[in-house]
């Protein structure tokens, strides 16, 4: 009692002087760019998107009539179905593979430990345009790898970014190809702060390596993989660079790998539809909120404390 | 602080020496480095070299992104920017380009004039169309080779069509690399220089010829005439050297490409006329934008090197078209074989095609998203994706959208 009261008389008196002030100068960097760059755009964003507005020419207020032909727009529901489905083909095997490999980092026995660490997040630090290249030729249509190999077990030739599905997956696995190491290394740091006696009584209680994996690992990095999915659920639902680069900026003949970061970039800067792009990036916000409250009610009512 | 005084008083001494002693240079003395933003360097890498010789004062560098003194604007962009000439420095009234007016093709230096009259942009080139075949391809196929042969035996679309279909019997090897190349070409050859846009109107129109170039398309794709190797992908770029298909069109541009696609098998290509005959497809213009920080040297540059003198060097540099008709009239011009293309007098025939184009495709505001969707639909229907006629339904309604926007 005496010593809470201390401490709440110290931070107070600590606050007069100025130690607090101190405090907010020392963090205020961060907060002046975060609003320079995180919420001005916010609110200006925000405010283009009751405009028809041409970057080169005229402004004028519309009201709401961005979104009305939004949601009247074929094109956005298509673009929307294309990056929930490429977030799916993404995601789901991605956290999976990183939950996996985070174990496999995270056994004693390791050998050479710190160089697989090390290792696994090569591929998130390659330029995006280096792994693009690797990933169209292994993909290629008459002369990619994954072609040959499929070819010997009597698949036909398959023109991947052509097909819906198929362009799916050639983008989702270059995600996955990214990805996975930076999720596994956030997984792995999460797994090392859960205390050993946990596991070491589990086992005396008779617990598999699976039981102990459910009972003891998951709950453990519950709010982490938290965190990963909600990351990864902002990440996947402006994918832009893979589908981009991978088949073009017009998203497919038939606009079949098209996702909504595509959609606002054409808009915008291909058309010059400043307003109508704001409208859609505010779409993709509220989505972004949605889905990633959804998945993080989904997530902690599978895995409980 | 002393010692930097005085370098900056021995600068300005050397400077006002440098004014005095060279009083007829119309730079300022002191070196002034402008920036020129284009998609690609143009070609110019050795123009560039000699501007730096002639003019030490002017630098001109190549960067990409915001805020260059020159700025270069392909032909597809120019109406989107043209209706915008209050963000261009007026190179007519400013630097009284206009004088300049008579020694480009006309239609060519109309491309970058506003519909104010505000001169935006000088012509850099220009884009003839021919048709680049494999010579020595259709010569085991046991076809005529040679370049008025050739030229005759694909006249017209049927011609070309019945031509291609003997190339492919006799081989089982595709004719032509795609049919969205085919589309494009095709599609630009109106005798009302209509393409997407009609030029008194400025409105998004649909053509018949439009239409045949995509009916030929298909009939390409139906009977497997083609390729359909992507324009632009690697494959592409390697099928240029490896037989993997035996003719493509050529907008004159295209040629520094083929030729160092192919540099393994000099003289295998060479040039026939356009099936149709010739129409212009691309060019670009250079522009100096309002916010230019050195403008008056911006122009210096832009005026010197597409005079005609130096758009001859590059044209017998790098191959690429002058906008400037006096040049094709010139000795060295017309003397120049292209060994790369079996010896064809490519000067002499791609002006040629230039010279007849009477009513050149006029590019509307939003061409590049017309352009888009209309490549689109050529590629869901050469995919065997979709019929050509539920492509072309598919296509009509996304131009309906196009033709909404202001």
């Amino acid at each position: 009692m005496n010593l809470r009261q201390d401490t709440v008389a110290k931070s107070k008196s600590s606050l007069r002087d100025g130690e607090g002030r101190l405090a907010f100068f020392a963090i205020s960097p961060f907060y002046f760019l975060y609003l320079v760059f995180g919420i001005f755009p916010i609110l200006y964003t925000s405010y283009m998107a009751f405009f028809a507005w041409d970057p080169l020419g005229e402004k004028t207020f519309i009201g709401l009539a961005n979104f009305a032909n939004l949601f009247q727009d074929e094109i956005l529901w298509k673009a929307l179905r294309n990056t929930l489905s490429i977030w799916v083909l993404g995601t789901i095997p991605q956290l999976a593979l990183a939950l996996y490999l985070a174990t496999i980092l995270n056994r004693n026995r390791l050998r050479f430990s710190n160089f697989w660490r090390a290792a696994i997040l090569i591929p998130n630090v390659t330029s995006v345009l280096a792994i693009a290249v690797i990933f169209s030729s292994l993909y290629g249509r008459d002369f990619g790898l994954i072609n040959y190999v499929l070819n010997i077990f009597g698949v036909d030739k398959i023109n991947w970014m052509e097909g819906t599905l198929t362009s799916h997956i050639e983008i989702s696995s270059m995600i996955i190809w990214r990805w996975t190491g930076y999720n596994a290394l956030i997984y792995l740091a999460a797994m090392q702060s859960i205390p050993k006696e946990l596991y070491e009584s589990a086992s005396l209680d008779g617990a598999s390596g699976w039981q102990q994996f459910i009972y003891v690992t998951l709950p453990g990095i519950r709010n982490v993989m938290i965190f990963t999915i909600t990351m990864s659920t902002i990440g996947g639902l402006q994918t832009f660079n893979e589908p981009y680069i991978l088949g073009g900026v017009t998203g497919g003949n038939d606009k079949q790998f098209y996702t909504l970061a595509m959609f606002l970039y054409e808009e915008a800067f291909r058309k010059f539809q400043f307003g109508y792009g704001a409208a859609i990036g505010i779409f993709i916000f509220f989505c972004v909120i949605v889905f990633a409250l959804i998945n993080a009610t989904i997530t902690s009512k599978i895995v409980k404390d | 602080m002393f010692k930097s005084i005085r370098k900056v008083k021995i600068v300005a001494i050397f400077a006002v020496a440098g004014a005095l002693v060279l009083p007829t240079t119309p730079a300022s003395a002191a070196p002034v480095e402008i920036t020129l933003s284009c998609f690609n360097d143009l070609n110019m890498g050795n123009l560039l070299k000699e501007w730096e010789t002639v003019n030490p004062n002017i630098k001109v560098r190549l960067k990409t992104g915001t805020g260059p003194d020159i700025a270069c604007m392909e032909v597809g962009y120019t109406s989107r920017f043209k209706a915008y000439p209050q963000l261009f420095t007026d190179l007519g009234k400013t630097f009284k380009a206009n004088t300049l007016e008579k020694n480009y093709i006309n239609w060519r230096w109309e491309q970058g004039v506003a519909r104010d009259g505000t001169i935006i942009g000088i012509p850099t080139d220009v884009g003839g169309l021919a048709m680049c075949y494999r010579q020595d391809l259709l010569k085991k196929a046991g076809l005529p080779n040679e370049r008025a042969a050739v030229s005759a035996a694909t006249s017209t679309q049927e011609k070309l069509t019945a031509f291609a279909a003997k190339y492919v019997a006799a081989t089982g090897k595709p004719f032509l690399d795609n049919v969205s190349q085919l589309f494009e070409g095709v599609s630009r050859q109106g005798a009302d220089g209509i393409q997407f846009y009609d030029k008194k109107t400025d409105k998004i129109v649909e053509v018949p010829q439009v239409k045949k170039a995509y009916n030929l398309a298909a009939t390409f794709v139906e009977k497997k005439l083609s390729a359909e190797i992507a324009p632009w992908s690697s494959d592409w770029n390697q099928g240029m050297g490896n037989g993997a298909f035996a003719a493509m069109l050529c907008p004159s541009w295209l040629l520094a490409n083929i030729q160092n696609n192919a540099k393994d098998i000099p003289g295998a290509w060479d040039v026939a006329q356009m099936p149709g005959g010739g129409a212009n497809w691309g060019g670009s213009q250079l522009t100096i934008p309002k916010f230019a920080a050195h403008p008056k040297e911006a122009w210096a540059f832009i005026s010197w090197v597409l005079a005609p003198a130096q758009q001859l060097k590059l044209f017998l540099d790098k191959g690429v078209l002058p906008t400037t008709p006096a040049v094709y009239k010139d000795p060295k011009f017309l003397a120049a074989k292209d060994i790369a293309y079996n010896n064809a007098p490519i000067g002499k025939i791609f002006s040629d095609v230039v010279m007849s184009i009477k009513k050149p495709i006029y590019e509307g505001k939003y061409q590049v998203s017309v352009k888009d969707a209309y490549n689109a639909a050529v590629g869901r229907m050469a995919s065997g994706k979709q019929t050509p006629d539920a492509s072309w339904a598919q296509l009509m309604k996304e131009i309906k959208k196009i033709k909404s926007l202001s």
